[in-house]
C-alpha cells in the first residue's frame, strides 16, 4: 500500500485529524516526536531543578521512554502502522493506553475503518452499506462503540449495559435488519446533534443522502 | 521482458555486511521491488539489499524459497501429487515454525518485509505482533514494545475510562 522508502516523512500520510486527538486533555504527541524530546526533556529537567514551581508539566525525572531501547529495533510509525493495521478494535483500544505516542497511533480513523470494516463484516452485514454512512458522518471509532459493539454485545450474550445485572439471558441474539439500520441511525443522529452551529450545507446533504440510501437498501 | 522463461536464472542479493546470496529469479521476486528492479532492468548481476543484514536477510529467502509458487517449475517439488488444501496446510504450519522468533528478530523480519515488499511476510509478521499485543495485558505489551507508560496518572485514569471495554 504504501511506499516501502517513505520512512523519513512518513507522518503527514496519516496523520490524525486535530480535532480527533482532544480525549485526555494533554497534547497528543507521537512516537516520532518522542526522540525530539529526549533532547528537550534534558534542558526541561535542568529547568525543573532550578525552578520547581510548574506542577503541570510532565514529570522530568521520569526519562522519556526510548522506544528502540535495548536490542528492539524501533519499529517507527509506518511499521507501527503496519503492524496496527490487523488490529481488532478492542487491541487499538487497549493500545492507546500503553502511552501517549500509541494513543496518537491508535486513533488513526483508517485503523478504525479497517476494524470496523472488519468486525462488522464478521457481523454479516454489507460491507457498502457501512461505509456510505460512515464516510459521510465521520468517524469509525465512535460507530465501533455506537453500532458495532452493542451488537457484538448481544450476541455473545451480554447485557447491552452492564448495569442490568449478568445473569439475565438475553433475548434472541440475531438481530433483526430495523436494529441494525436503527443503530445506525443513533450514529448519524449523534453526528449532527454534536455538529457547530451552522452547518455546512453541503455536508448535510451527503448525510442524508446516504441514510436514506442505507434505509432503502435495507427496507 | 515481462514474460521470461521461469527457469533457473540466478540472482545475486549482497546484504550490506558483505554476504552474497544466490537465489532463483523466481524466488527473488517474491519481493516486490526486488521484482521491479528485475524487470526494470535496473539490476545487474548483483542486487545490495540496503539495511538488512545476512541474518534476516538468509531468513528471508528461506521464507521466499518456501512461498515461491512451485506450479510450473521444472525442477521443484512434484506438488501434483498433493492437494492444494493440503499444500496450504503445510504452509501454515511452517509459518508458524518460521515466526517462532525472538522479539528483536521478528522486527528486523517486519522491516525487511516492509522495504523488500513481500506481501504475505509482512502479514505474517504485523499479525503475529498484533496477536502478541491482543494477547497480553497492559504491562505485557509496554514490556513488549520497549515503550514506557508516560500518562500522567489522571491521564491515564481517563484513557483506561475510556478504553474500559476492551479489557473485560
Amino acid at each position: 500500500m504504501k511506499g516501502p522508502s517513505g520512512s523519513s516523512g512518513g507522518r503527514d500520510p496519516w496523520a490524525p485529524p486535530p480535532g480527533s486527538g482532544g480525549g485526555g486533555g494533554g497534547g497528543s504527541s507521537e512516537p516520532a516526536k518522542k526522540q525530539q524530546r529526549t533532547a528537550a526533556s534534558s534542558s526541561q529537567a535542568d529547568e525543573a531543578s532550578t525552578s520547581s514551581s510548574s506542577s503541570s508539566q510532565p514529570p522530568p525525572q521520569q526519562p522519556p521512554p526510548a522506544p528502540d531501547g535495548g536490542d528492539v529495533p524501533y519499529l517507527g510509525e509506518d511499521l507501527m502502522f503496519e503492524v496496527l493495521r490487523r488490529a481488532e478494535a478492542r487491541t487499538l483500544a487497549s493500545a492507546a493506553c500503553v502511552s501517549r505516542g500509541w494513543r496518537a497511533l491508535a486513533q488513526d480513523e483508517r485503523l478504525w475503518e479497517a476494524a470496523c470494516v472488519r468486525e462488522w463484516a464478521d457481523l454479516g452485514f454489507s460491507e457498502q452499506q457501512l461505509r456510505a454512512v460512515v464516510l459521510s458522518l465521520g468517524g469509525f471509532r465512535r460507530l465501533h462503540a455506537v453500532s458495532i459493539r452493542p451488537i457484538q454485545r448481544r450476541r455473545a450474550g451480554v447485557p447491552a449495559a452492564p448495569a442490568q445485572g449478568r445473569g439475565r439471558q438475553q433475548p434472541p441474539p440475531r438481530l433483526g435488519r430495523d436494529q441494525v439500520q436503527l443503530s445506525l441511525s443513533l450514529f448519524s443522529i449523534g453526528f449532527f446533534q454534536s455538529m457547530p452551529n451552522q452547518p455546512p450545507p453541503k455536508k448535510k446533504d451527503e448525510g442524508d443522502g446516504s441514510d436514506k440510501g442505507g434505509g432503502g437498501r435495507c427496507g | 521482458m515481462a514474460t521470461r522463461e521461469a527457469g533457473k536464472k540466478m540472482i545475486m542479493l549482497k546484504s550490506p555486511d558483505g554476504m552474497e546470496f544466490e537465489v532463483e529469479e523466481a524466488v527473488a521476486m517474491e519481493s516486490q521491488t526486488i521484482r521491479k528492479m528485475i524487470e526494470d532492468d535496473c539490476a545487474d548481476t548483483a542486487i545490495l539489499i540496503p539495511n538488512i543484514n545476512s541474518k534476516i536477510l538468509s531468513r528471508v529467502i528461506e521464507y521466499c524459497n518456501k512461498h515461491v509458487p512451485t506450479t510450473g517449475a521444472t525442477g521443484a517439488a512434484a506438488s501434483d501429487t498433493v492437494a492444494p488444501a493440503a499444500l496450504a496446510e503445510d504452509l501454515k504450519i511452517w509459518d508458524a515454525e518460521f515466526i517462532k522468533v525472538n522479539r528483536a528478530t521478528r522486527f528486523d523480519l517486519i522491516q525487511a518485509a516492509s522495504y523488500l515488499n513481500i506481501k504475505g511476510l509482512l502479514d505474517l509478521t504485523s499479525q503475529t505482533t498484533i496477536d502478541t499485543i491482543s494477547d497480553n495485558s497492559l504491562e505485557e505489551i509496554r514490556s513488549f514494545l520497549s515503550t514506557k507508560n508516560d500518562y500522567l496518572p489522571e491521564e491515564e485514569q481517563t484513557i483506561r475510562r475510556e478504553n474500559q471495554w476492551a479489557f473485560q
